[in-house]
Order: structure tokens, then sequence, then C-alpha cells
């Protein structure tokens, strides 16, 4: 842990300033509880929500609106999203009422995408949901709502670019990672590395939902080329980042391995695979374990959906598997061979 | 150039000594070695994280610019390096053997018999020699010793698909948790005993709906109350051993995973009596007894023998959502669920009495919390 004083001479931080926002972002009794019991309340809070809205239901179907499931379900979900950005802008809001507010919004938000859908057509519904998140971004600090209204503005966006046969869509999901990894290295003022993380995950959204949905994505326009070449930039740009830090000659030697070797495995594995990869090396360079555990668990999940990939026969597949981890463990090699020869001696 | 971990005297001296700086430079060095001075007689010890870096850049006291390099000076490198390594290594053997899999998976209906056989037990050959060559207590012999279980299980249902041998499901995994368990045991990783586990849980409910459920000496709830009750008894067994001093044992989910476990099979069925098939005042008042009984131990024995807050939240966290459940179950025996208007009513009491439940959850832990840190543990 880097001293607090040293930081802030380092990086012309105001010392007595950066101690009041610290303080102020922990002093609330509530924000201090620890992460799970963030989620624990949250469910319970969230469970509070589902009975509220089947109240609205019950009141839209109590006052007669046979049609409820069209534009006056957008207009109710309206009413929600609002009262949950009103509680959220309230200021100290207790954590039972915040996760409440995060419901009721993240509620209203589908509402509205519901209604403007059944109503109208996906493209519109989907625009909606982004304008919301932006909405979302803008006026409120709230980073689970933040979180859950990109994640649906980005389901939609990639339901709407399958449901279309938009051509090269995942060339364009794959803009997504670019534009997560721009925001999570240079950040801007406002916090939005939620919107971030979503945008990292467009890739194995668009995967996930043409496992949902088989068929729904034909080869010939699902793209792909774009998609490797922006995995293969990100990951060499971070390589560069890093070797403006290192040093010492055997860590540059080591990062000019790990740059051959990522791009050798973007080059085979599939998009999804690669965008794993892409957030674990974020994980790496920012330090974030929360990025680093969620690239592992993606991982896992491709290497779990690239056995039920249609487009390539086992045999295929067991090769391009077997290339990888062979390339990867020579760079663990690669990378460890110091360190065992000390052991030997 | 990013900084690297220079002191705040290098960093004063540079720009207190440059020929060409202004006044003004000056008075900010000045005022940034009064910060400093008065930031250690004020709060000693106060460090600078990820999280911290991300409150300062939000606050707009960083400048994205720099983001970077602060991130990058407040990272722990030597733990990230060793992540790194681990992820690399773990990364690369799961490629390779997902490959390998697949690959048998290809040809699987072409092999003879004799080469399938072959192929795993090769597997489990070099995986154990290897692991016992590269030293068991060692990370690499660790996971090859995790391989050699997981082939195994590959081993007997490859014995079960050639001979047609007839056995039921639960038997393999039987087989399998006793054939593994002296590797379990040689190899002291916390892992590989998640694996055992697993395997344990599954050997246990397949028996349970394969043998005992059919003939109807058990029924699916009492099921889930036994696989509660194995966790229990694996709960205090780690803390038994833990208490009698094994480190590799001591870390802060192997209890975490069994604590949640037996508050979820014991939470199942105490929910089934409430809002399931059965009428809210027939059935098995056991279930709910149980579940009853595993809160009240673990608030015993986690507030006091054993602290442990987060043990005590996931109980909270359940209870909780029991207490929600029972609410919406009384609420619809009271006043019915048949027209709009006793909907309306039944929805909105819902709604107050989950707010109350919830309302009172965060104080409780919030009140728990300051009194017993959300890091004590172990």
């Amino acid at each position: 842990m880097v001293d607090l004083a040293r930081f802030c001479a380092d990086f012309d931080i105001d010392l007595r300033e950066a101690q009041q926002v610290l303080n102020s972002s922990t002093g609330v009794a509530d924000s201090a509880l620890p992460w799970y019991v963030q989620v624990i309340v949250g469910l319970s809070a969230w469970v509070t929500a589902i009975v509220t809205v089947l109240f609205g239901g019950t009141i839209l179907e109590f006052m007669g609106i046979a049609d409820f499931e069209k534009l006056p379900l957008a207009i109710l979900g309206a009413g929600f999203l609002a009262a949950g950005l009103g509680l959220l802008r309230r200021g100290q809001t207790g954590l039972f009422l915040t996760q409440l507010a995060i419901a009721l919004a993240a509620a209203g938000n589908a509402m509205i995408a519901a209604g403007i859908w059944f109503q109208w057509e996906l493209w519109p519904a989907a625009a909606a949901s982004v304008v919301i998140a932006g909405l979302v971004v803008r006026t409120t600090s709230n980073r689970q709502l933040q979180f859950l209204s990109s994640l649906f503005a980005a389901g939609l966006v990639v339901v709407w670019l399958l449901d279309d046969n938009i051509a090269h869509c995942l060339d364009i999901a794959a803009m997504g990672t670019l534009a997560g990894a721009l925001i999570l290295l240079y950040p801007p003022q406002k916090d939005m590395r939620p919107t971030a993380v979503v945008l990292l995950l467009m890739v194995p959204l668009l995967s996930a939902i043409v496992d949902i949905v088989p068929g729904s994505l034909e080869q010939a326009s699902r793209g792909g080329t774009i998609a490797k070449i922006t995995s293969i930039a990100i990951f060499l740009w971070l390589v560069v980042l890093l070797w403006r830090r290192m040093t010492t000659r055997d860590t540059r030697l080591q990062l000019a391995g790990f740059a051959v070797a990522a791009t050798a495995v973007s080059m085979i594995l599939p998009a999804g695979g690669s965008a794993a990869l892409v957030i674990m090396m974020l994980a790496f360079v920012l330090g974030s374990r929360p990025l680093a555990l969620l690239g592992i668990l993606l991982q896992i999940w491709s290497l779990w959906r690239f056995y039920y990939d249609l487009h390539m026969t086992l045999l295929d597949k067991s090769l391009v598997l077997v290339a990888v981890g062979t390339v990867l463990l020579g760079l663990w090699w690669f990378v460890t061979r110091d360190r065992f020869a000390k052991v030997q001696e | 150039m990013p900084p690297t971990l220079n002191s705040e005297h290098a960093a004063l001296s540079t720009s207190a000594s440059a020929p060409n700086q202004s006044e003004s430079a000056a008075n900010v060095a000045n005022s940034k070695r009064h910060a400093y001075h008065w930031a250690m007689d004020a709060s000693h010890g106060s460090g600078v994280e990820l999280p911290e870096t991300n409150i300062l850049r939000d606050a707009g006291l960083l400048t994205a610019k720099r983001y970077l390099d602060a991130t990058w000076q407040v990272r722990k490198s030597d733990d990230w390096s060793t992540w790194a390594r681990h992820a690399l290594l773990a990364l690369g053997a799961g490629h390779l053997l997902a490959g390998i899999i697949f690959f048998f998976a290809y040809n699987w209906d072409d092999l003879p018999v004799l080469a399938k056989f072959a192929l795993v037990e090769a597997g489990i050959i070099i995986s154990a020699l290897s692991a016992f060559f590269l030293g068991m207590d060692r990370p690499a012999g660790q996971a090859l010793l995790i391989g050699a279980s997981v082939l195994t299980g590959v081993l007997l249902a490859v014995i079960g698909q050639v001979y047609q041998t007839g056995a039921d499901a639960y038997e393999l995994f039987a087989t399998w948790v006793l054939l593994i368990l002296p590797w379990t045991l040689a190899s002291r990783s916390a892992a590989h005993w998640l694996v055992w586990l697993i395997v344990t849980y599954l050997a246990i409910g397949l028996y349970g709906l394969q043998v005992l459920i059919p003939a109807d000496r058990l029924d699916g709830t009492e099921l889930l109350l036994i696989l509660g009750a194995v966790s229990a008894a694996l709960l205090a067994v780690r803390e038994l051993v833990c208490r009698s001093g094994v480190p590799w044992l001591a870390a802060r989910w192997t209890r975490l995973v069994p604590a949640f476990a037996t508050l979820l099979f014991t939470f199942l069925p105490a929910i089934e009596y409430v809002i399931g098939e059965h009428l809210f005042f027939e059935g098995e008042p056991h279930d709910m007894i149980a579940f009853f009984a595993v809160l009240a131990a673990a608030a015993s024995v986690y507030t006091t023998l054993q602290k442990d807050y987060a043990v005590i939240a996931l109980a909270t966290g359940f209870g909780a959502l029991f207490l929600m459940a029972a609410g919406g179950r009384l609420l619809v025996e009271a006043i019915g669920f048949e027209d709009i208007p006793q909907v309306l009513a039944m929805l909105g009491l819902l709604a107050a009495w989950c707010t109350l439940v919830t309302g009172a959850a965060v104080r409780l832990l919030s009140t728990l919390h300051a009194r017993m840190g959300a890091g004590t543990g172990g």
C-alpha cells in the first residue's frame, strides 16, 4: 500500500483535499459495509422492488387498461425510472433505499424498452435503452445502476444486431472492447467503469445470445477479422504501456515474448476467448482483482461454449486448443525459467 | 516517464532545486511539503490502493493522463507477477487439457477399447508421477494431482461405457470419491479438497435420487437436509483441523463454501415447507426447524467462538429471505389472491413487509459490522 502523502506528492494532488474526498467516500456507514453484505441486502431490496412492480402492474389492471403491455407499460416504466433516479439523487440514502431505487430504476428501464419494442420495433427500444443508460451515467453516480442499465442497453443492441442480421456484427461488438479498454485506461472524470466493463463484455454477450438462439447468426454475416485485429491491437497497446514501465532487460524480454504469444493466441482463438484474455491483460495492467476474476470466469465459459460451437469440427477445435495451450505453456516456461534455475541452484 | 516508487524527498527536492523553477512552482512544493508533514502527524498509516485511486480520479484530483501511472504506482507488483505466472500456467494447462479432451471426444467412437483405457490410464500415471517428482506441496504438483483425480472419474466412466456394467451413476461417483481420497490427503491442497467435496456431494445426491427416494425411504427435502448435515459436519471438521494449526486449510473460502452449502441446503426445504406444495399448517415442520437450528448455531459459533462476520452476513441474508417468503404466505392465507382488490392489498402489504425485513437486516448487519469488523475470520 502506497502512503497517501507520497502518492499526493508524486501526482501533484493537494493532500488535504485528497483526504477530505477519501474520508467523505467512506464515511457513510452503509457504504463501508463489505461487498457481500451489499449483495445480500441488494437481493432483499430486489425482491421488494419486484413486488412493487407487480403492485404497479396490478394497479394498471385494476384501472382497466387492457392493453397495458404496450405504450402504457412504457409510461409506467418511466414512472418507476423517475422514482428510482429521484431516490438516488437525494444524496445520503441508506443502503436499503439505494438498492430499492436501483431495482425500481432498472425495472422501469426494462418496462420502457419492452413497451417500445411491443408498440413499434426492436431498434427504437435498443436506442431508447442506450439513451436511458446515458441518462443514468449523467444523473447519478450509482455504479450498480450504471452497470445494469448499460448491460441492458448492450444486450438489446446485440439482440438487434442479430435480429436484423446486421453484417459484421462481431466486428461491431469488438469496437465495444476497444471503447471499454480506453475508458478503463484513461477514465473520464465521471465514473464510467461499469459501462466500460459492459463494453468489454459485448463480444461474449453476442456469443452467449447466439448460444441461446441457435441459428440466429449466419456465418457469412458474422465477420470476425476486424475483431481479431482489434484484440491484437489492444494486446500490443497494453504491451507498449507496460514496456514503458519495465526497466530491466529481462522483464522487457518477457514482455516481448508475451507480445508474440498474445498475437498468436488472438489469431487462433475465437473472438470470445480473445475478449476474455484482453480482460485478464487489462486486469494485470490496472492491478484490478475484479477484472481478473471476470476474465478467468469468461475464459472458462468461452472454453465451455467452444465445445458446442457448430462452425468447427471437434478435431479443428482440439487442434486450436492444443496450439493455444502449447503457446501459453511455452510463455509460462519462458517467464519462469529463471525462477526454476534459482530453485534448482 | 511514469514515476517510479520514489520517495517524497526525491519529489520535493527535484521541485525545489530545479534552476528554472518558477515561484509558483516553489510555492506548490512548499505547500506539498507542509501537507506531507501534516498528514504524517494527522493520519499515519493512511494508504492508497486502486479503489482510492479511482475515488481520487472521480473527484477530479487525478488527471486522466496520469491515472495509469497512478495505478502502476499503487499496484502490488510482486502479487501481480505471481498472479500472471499462475494465470499463464492455468490457462496453458487448461487449454491443452481441453484440447486433448476435445480430441478424444472427436475420435471416441472410433478408438479401440484398449486405446481408450491406455490413453486415460497413461494420463493418470503421467500426472501422478509428475506430481510426485515436482513436489506435491507445490502448485504445479497439486494441479497435476487434481488432474489425475479428474481423470480417475473419466476412467470409471469409460469402464462403465465399455463393459455396460449396469451400475448406477452413484456407484461411479462413490468409487471415485474413495479412489481419489489418498491423493486428496497427500496434496494438502484446499482446491483439491473442493474437487473431492463436489464429487462427494454428487455421490450422496445421486444415491438419494437413484436409491433412497425411489424406495420411499427418503423424500427430496430430506435429501437436501442430509446434504446440509454433511456440509455442517465438514465445516465442523474444518474448524477443528484449523484450530490444530493446519495452514493450507486456513483460507477463508474453505469456511465460507461449506457454510454457504449448509445454509442453502437447509434453506431450500424450509422455503418449500412455507411456500411449496404443502399447506401451511401441514407438512413437515422439521424442515423449518432444521433451518432455524442452523441459523442459531451459525449465530452462536461465529459471533463468539470463531468470529466471522461473513458467515453471519450469509445467515442474516438467508434468514431475511425466509421471513419475506413466510410473510408472503401468511398474507396470501389471510387476505386471499382471488380478485384484484385482494391482490392489491396483499402486494401492498407484502412490499411493506419486505421493506421492513430488509431494513431490519441492514440495521442488524451494520451493528454487527461495527462490533465485529468485516475482517474477522480465519
